[in-house]
């Protein structure tokens, strides 16, 4: 079994062997935040490893206040932001808060639906999504985490998780009914 | 009867409650629809990192701090080598407080060529150090 207080001594104690059980054991975690969140040409590997190394230089500050796990998660979320950011593509302001009043493009992933799997085509769906939406829908339903530690790793507040993940679902749903309609699925 | 709100139908959908007879057509349909949506958003993504990802990693952590604990025995090396230099001219000084003078009146004239002999000499111990480590670091790949 995986024992995070022992894995964290043992790294501290300049354990390299340690460390990479620590990253195997996250690495899916991290993955799916940047792997949603970052949009564009940057390598997701080289962002992931950037995220470790993170962790590894201030792994000695963690003080076992929340789980590990929720702690590697917002050094995810904020070097998923920095990389938005960076990229001024998606800056936060630049989306309505409400979602109801978020045009999604008419480029229609939709046409996908018929050769490509749901899973897929709500993903499609996500991307266009502003990124406090991707990142609720990310944390809640694919690293399941609670609305509780959601409003610890990225410090919006538990209701307003909890409402963003309500409207986007609602939105989601709405759209795939729509499709399925469509296409007579 | 009171048709089921949306929040209602993601917490019964949430909790995988398809069982009910009371709910009319649409709203076994919206259920259903519910339901499709949270499994498709728990489908991990088709692409994923190398297999070799961890360990990728951990060479990574293991040159940097490498690098870092290098750094350090370089300065200390440093450190070192001024304080011998420094307690030297101190026992010289009290051996003998003319040779210490003289050597103070000396060392000006040699102070850039003992500058560059400290530096040529910590410059290579640097490089050579690193270049031992990196030696090492493609051993251990």
């Amino acid at each position: 079994m995986f024992d995070e207080k022992e894995i964290v001594k043992r790294i501290l104690k300049d354990d390299f062997r340690a460390f990479e059980l620590l990253v195997k054991q996250y690495e899916k975690l991290v993955f799916y935040v940047i792997h949603r969140l970052v949009q564009g040409q940057h390598n997701k590997e080289d962002i992931c490893q950037d995220v470790f190394i993170k962790v590894y230089q201030n792994l000695g500050k963690f003080q076992f206040q929340s789980k590990l796990s929720t702690w590697i998660a917002r050094i995810a979320y904020l070097t998923a932001v920095d990389y938005t950011r960076k990229d001024k593509k998606e800056l936060f302001s630049e989306y309505p808060d409400d979602i109801d009043r978020y045009h999604f493009t008419d480029e229609n992933p939709e046409e996908g639906l018929i050769q490509k799997d749901s899973a897929a085509y709500i993903n499609q769906i996500i991307e266009q999504m502003p990124i406090q939406y991707k990142t609720v829908i990310t944390l809640y339903h694919l690293n399941e985490f609670s609305c509780a530690e959601i409003q610890d790793i990225t410090g919006i507040p538990e209701g307003t998780v909890k409402s963003y993940l309500f409207r986007a679902r609602k939105q989601m749903k709405e759209m795939l009914q729509k499709d399925i309609n469509k296409n007579g699925l | 009867m009171k048709e089921m709100s949306d929040e209602e139908l993601q917490y019964l959908a949430e909790k995988g409650g398809l069982n009910n007879n009371n709910l009319s057509l649409k709203e076994e349909q919206d259920l259903l629809a519910y339901q499709s949506l949270f499994k498709s958003l728990q489908t991990e993504p088709a692409e994923g990192l190398p297999f070799s990802f961890a360990a990728n990693v951990r060479r990574a952590v293991q040159q940097q701090a490498a690098l870092k604990g290098d750094l350090k025995f370089q300065f200390i090396l440093l450190f070192i080598f001024t304080g011998i230099l420094a307690a030297a001219f101190g026992l010289l000084h009290l051996v003998s407080p003319a040779a210490a003078d003289q050597v103070t009146s000396i060392s000006p004239k040699f102070k850039w060529s003992a500058g560059l002999a400290v530096l040529v000499f910590w410059c290579l111990n640097f490089f050579t150090t690193g270049f031992e480590q990196k030696n090492t670091m493609s051993k251990l790949q």
